[in-house]
């Protein structure tokens, strides 16, 4: 990466295909792409590279490409054993950590009844 | 709405939930060895020096403001530990903050470089997040950032500016959170 007025260009970015098993609410592609900054080797702290296998709730927004970002770093939260393993620390991880994805998903649909 | 989804702005933005697997990774649009973190998805540490030498290249007026003040407030709460000084040229300059419209990145403040002071990185601030925030939000994630560069992890108190996520209490560092720096410091010199 060069010095001042450089752009992202030098920050590695993947666009990962994955596949949606449930939708909670709104629409979405049975299979979609989801953009990600970092690499299978470096990655944003709390962040890592998503694995072929895992499973996630995710929170997300469409880009202007059509590809999906989660809203929000902690809008990616990780299902292990159908529970709820969220990656980033904080307000939102103590409110759900070892909450069923059934819970996720009422909450869930209750709040799209709340908008 | 459940509390965390109000934390999460579901509210405000257009929001598809999902339950995701079979994960494949199809391809990567650009490489390049200056990310912040390695494999372990934590920081380098390397050398150590009790001077960060801050540069500040950021056109935009608020931007530039908001990392003036947290530059000054780190450099307030860490003397006499840590110094967070202002570098006199790029080429000095262990922290070299620059913003731009980065696009749909999904960061506002990114941490690009070696961290742990060490050598030279860039604190990326992405003016496409970063329009229409409270300053407040500015000077969090400038103070966030710096942390990085300061040697922090990110922290699970909203109180604390090392907070991840969408969530904050605080532009600023954690009273806790600075002693135990100090300390760390003032007893190993890194």
């Amino acid at each position: 990466m060069g010095e001042p007025g450089e752009t992202e260009a030098g920050i590695p970015t993947q666009r990962i295909t994955l596949v949606a098993e449930e939708r909670w609410f709104g629409s979405i592609p049975s299979r979609f792409t989801v953009f990600k900054t970092g690499s299978d080797s470096r990655w944003i702290e709390d962040d890592p590279p998503y694995k072929p296998g895992e499973t996630y709730a995710l929170y997300l927004t469409e880009r202007d490409d059509g590809a999906y970002l989660p809203v929000a770093p902690d809008g990616r939260v990780k299902i292990v054993d159908g529970k709820a393993e969220p990656l980033i620390p904080g307000p939102v991880a103590e409110e759900i950590e070892g909450d069923s994805a059934e819970s996720l998903e009422n909450q869930s649909t209750t709040a799209q009844g709340d908008q | 709405m459940p509390a965390f989804l109000s934390r999460l702005h579901v509210g405000r933005l257009a929001v598809v939930m999902t339950l995701v697997a079979s994960v494949g990774v199809t391809w990567a649009i650009s490489a390049s060895a200056h990310v912040a973190y390695d494999g372990s998805g934590r920081f380098r540490h390397q050398s150590h020096s009790r001077n960060l030498f801050f540069w500040n290249t950021v056109t935009s007026d608020r931007w530039w403001q908001q990392t003036r003040d947290a530059q000054i407030h780190w450099d307030t709460v860490m003397q006499p530990a840590l110094q967070f000084n202002t570098a006199s040229s790029v080429a000095s300059s262990t922290i070299h903050a620059v913003d731009g419209n980065y696009g749909q990145t999904g960061y506002i403040g990114f941490a690009d470089g070696w961290g742990y002071h060490a050598g030279h990185g860039h604190m990326q601030l992405n003016d496409y997040y970063g329009r229409g925030q409270p300053d407040a939000y500015l000077q969090k994630v400038s103070c966030h950032e710096m942390g990085h560069f300061a040697g922090l992890a990110h922290s699970s108190d909203a109180t604390d500016c090392m907070v991840s996520g969408s969530d904050f209490d605080s532009q600023l560092i954690g009273s806790s959170h600075a002693q135990q720096m100090r300390n760390t410091w003032n007893s190993t010199g890194h």
